[in-house]
């Protein structure tokens, strides 16, 4: 192919001494654009338009060219994923469910929380987070981000804060790869990760690798890179490509990516997934949905979350450390009474039914 | 964190990702000059006459029209909502239509839903947000500010035992929007989202507390000018905010009643009566026509 759907000439790539595939994508939004149909807030107004660099008629440069690093290796210890791993809502207490005595050996942090709040920040820095939570048990870091921090951060950001937060474990850096954006871009991003990746090899504790990209293609590069480094726990965020029902399509073939380089010595979790999938047992999942969910009232069973008044659950007793036989009517009960209270011990059922691998009924 | 398509995760984040038709392009050429800066933030307006937000040159947001002030930039949103941008940074606030239909929740209303079994399996959910009052004014009122901030007209019904009507808007994306402001904390119990109000909004906002739950008795010529409530987080806030207003109200006093309810109520002062009918008024006719006598007494007072 010399020249992509929207005329760019893919001739003169960077990334590829002859033309890849390109962008075989239907939904290319440059292509879109320019035969007449635009999106706002990305291709729309004219002046706002996201793409420009990457528009042939935009008038403007592709950014220059990302260069692939020369790749360092490091025996990487494994972090030891537990089958569920919550993140918290480091802005609301109510979600430091060890703070009443419930037990939890592991937590994510999400880095992005702390830069919206500027005095928790500035806490968390001075005290490391173990000391500013309370917590004794094990933290990883989350670099999973919105794209605009993700474009102002740098290695010696990234590092500075890890250094002063003293997580137990962090993933590298996060990045974007959207499936309707030219591929340049997504390469550009998938290569940056690789790349931040690879400066993280100077920091002393256990990586995280991310399991991302826009096509399988991304997604197999990134990952044997990263294997190529010595990586063995990998974190792949997962939310979108489960709510567009892609995931069952990427997860397998992603799971073979890794053994191919790793057979089974590596570990996998999917971030972002807000219901237990049974039928990947062997991959951990993470994410805030139970802390979510137990705010607006919604109940865990056996993976799947209900309305506490759904006569499906409603009388059913639960015997977790959390209700202690309460069912969720008296949870709904206490709601009326202390609603605080039930919150928090809706939050603990949830992630104790998230962490649960076996089904009660 | 983008995965996925660049169209959903705008329409997750921003609202935004709607197609336009904008016609087939042969050249594409960036036109736009800035209004006006404020710190880290910049107004640019495009050739086409939109607006758009930029935070340290990244662009935050696009808009059809923009209400520029001196100290601030208003953008409207959608729900009755403006994005304020100022020296102080960006926040949502209320429009003033939208703090008037608060203050009359917040009163005299509910934000509720009901959940019924279908026989079909499943279940059906009622979400409702109403006003209460016999006054056949404030009901229209309701239904004005409902349409200006919600686009929806709500439903009357009438009681013919006691003549009280109820106007109900049956919305989920209502209940919502207003369930995660916390206006209603209960029945009775209220909270004023001041976090969401500027000075304008504060003002509808009280205005359409009192046409529900304020009360102005009149005794010997002079006016008592009362607001009350069993909710007493509730009525702080309310005091507090007459407190930002540059009101001096009294202190709050609480009530045991008969029936064995407790009340918390504060007035407002003599001397700020007049500063309190200017500024926020009422909608119930009978406050209007108290409040207009008092006046003209005080005019012919002074002529005297």
């Amino acid at each position: 192919m010399k020249k992509g759907k929207c005329k760019a000439n893919c001739e003169k790539c960077p990334y590829f001494k002859r033309p890849c595939v390109g962008c075989v994508i239907e939904t290319c939004l440059v292509d879109k654009c320019i035969k007449g149909t635009s999106y706002t807030g990305i291709t729309h107004p004219k002046s706002f338009c996201r793409l420009r660099p990457y528009c042939p008629m935009g008038g403007k440069d592709r950014p220059s060219r990302m260069l692939i690093p020369s790749l360092g290796r490091k025996q990487i210890t494994r972090v030891r994923f537990s089958k569920f791993i919550p993140e918290i809502d480091i802005t609301d207490q109510r979600s430091w469910v060890w703070k009443d005595g419930f037990q939890v050996s592991a937590v994510f942090v999400p880095l992005w929380q702390l830069f919206a709040n500027e005095s928790i920040l500035s806490q968390a820095l001075n005290k490391g987070l173990h000391d500013y939570l309370g917590f004794d048990g094990k933290i990883l870091l989350s670099t999973v981000m919105p794209d605009e921090l993700i474009d102002k951060l740098g290695t010696e950001d990234y590092i500075r804060l890890i250094e002063n937060l003293r997580p137990d474990a962090t993933m590298v850096p996060d990045n974007y790869t959207y499936t309707d954006v030219p591929l340049y871009q997504s390469w550009s991003q998938t290569i940056r990760l690789v790349s931040l990746a690879n400066n993280f090899l100077k920091l002393d504790i256990p990586l995280i690798g991310l399991v991302k990209g826009a096509n399988l293609r991304q997604m197999d590069w990134a990952v044997r890179k990263q294997v190529e480094m010595g990586f063995v726990s990998f974190a792949m965020p997962a939310r979108e490509l489960f709510e567009e029902e892609m995931l069952d399509y990427f997860l397998p073939l992603v799971t073979l990516a890794l053994k191919r380089g790793l057979r089974n010595d590596f570990e996998l979790l999917l971030y972002g997934v807000g219901v237990k999938l049974w039928r990947y047992k062997d991959i951990s999942l993470s994410n805030l949905s139970w802390f979510l969910r137990a705010k607006h009232g919604e109940y865990y069973w056996d993976g799947l979350f209900y309305d506490l008044r759904d006569p499906v659950i409603r009388f059913e007793e639960c015997y977790c450390e959390a209700c202690r036989g309460m069912m969720p009517q008296d949870i709904i009960d206490l709601w009326l009474e202390d609603k605080e209270r039930a919150v928090k011990i809706l939050a603990f059922h949830n992630l104790l039914d998230l962490s649960r691998w076996q089904r009660r009924r | 964190m983008g995965g996925g398509s660049a169209i959903r995760q705008h329409q997750r984040r921003f609202l935004q990702g709607e197609p336009e038709e904008t016609g087939r392009k042969e050249e594409c050429v960036e036109a736009y000059w800035t209004v006006k800066t404020f710190g880290e933030y910049e107004m640019r307006e495009t050739k086409d006459s939109e607006y758009e937000l930029f935070k340290e040159g990244i662009a935050i947001g696009t808009f059809t029209e923009a209400h520029v002030e001196e100290e601030r930039i208003l953008f409207p949103l959608s729900r009755g909502m403006l994005l304020e941008v100022s020296e102080g940074g960006v926040r949502e606030i209320a429009t003033p239509e939208k703090a008037i239909l608060m203050g009359m929740i917040a009163s005299d209303g509910s934000n509720t839903f009901r959940r019924e079994k279908r026989p079909e399996g499943g279940y059906r959910t009622e979400y409702s947000i109403r006003f209460y009052s016999e006054n056949k004014e404030l009901i229209r009122i309701f239904g004005e500010v409902s349409e200006k901030t919600y686009g929806l007209t709500p439903h009357h019904y009438a009681r013919k035992r006691n003549g009280l009507i109820t106007a109900t808007i049956y919305s989920k994306r209502v209940f919502y929007d207003l369930l995660d402001i916390n206006l209603k904390l209960g029945p009775y119990k209220f909270h004023v989202p001041v976090e969401h109000l500027d000075n304008e909004g504060k003002k509808a906002f009280l205005k359409g507390f009192f046409s529900g739950d304020g009360n102005v008795s009149v005794s010997g010529g002079r006016i008592m000018i009362r607001f009350y409530s069993t909710c007493r987080s509730g009525i702080e806030e309310l005091h507090q905010i007459f407190k930002d207003l540059g009101f001096h109200p009294n202190e709050i006093m609480k009530e045991e009643e008969s029936r064995g309810r407790t009340t918390y109520n504060f007035t407002i002062p003599t001397e700020e009566h007049i500063k309190f009918i200017d500024e926020i008024g009422s909608y119930k006719p009978k406050h209007i026509l108290i409040f207009e006598e008092y006046k003209r007494r005080l005019e012919d007072r002074e002529k005297e």
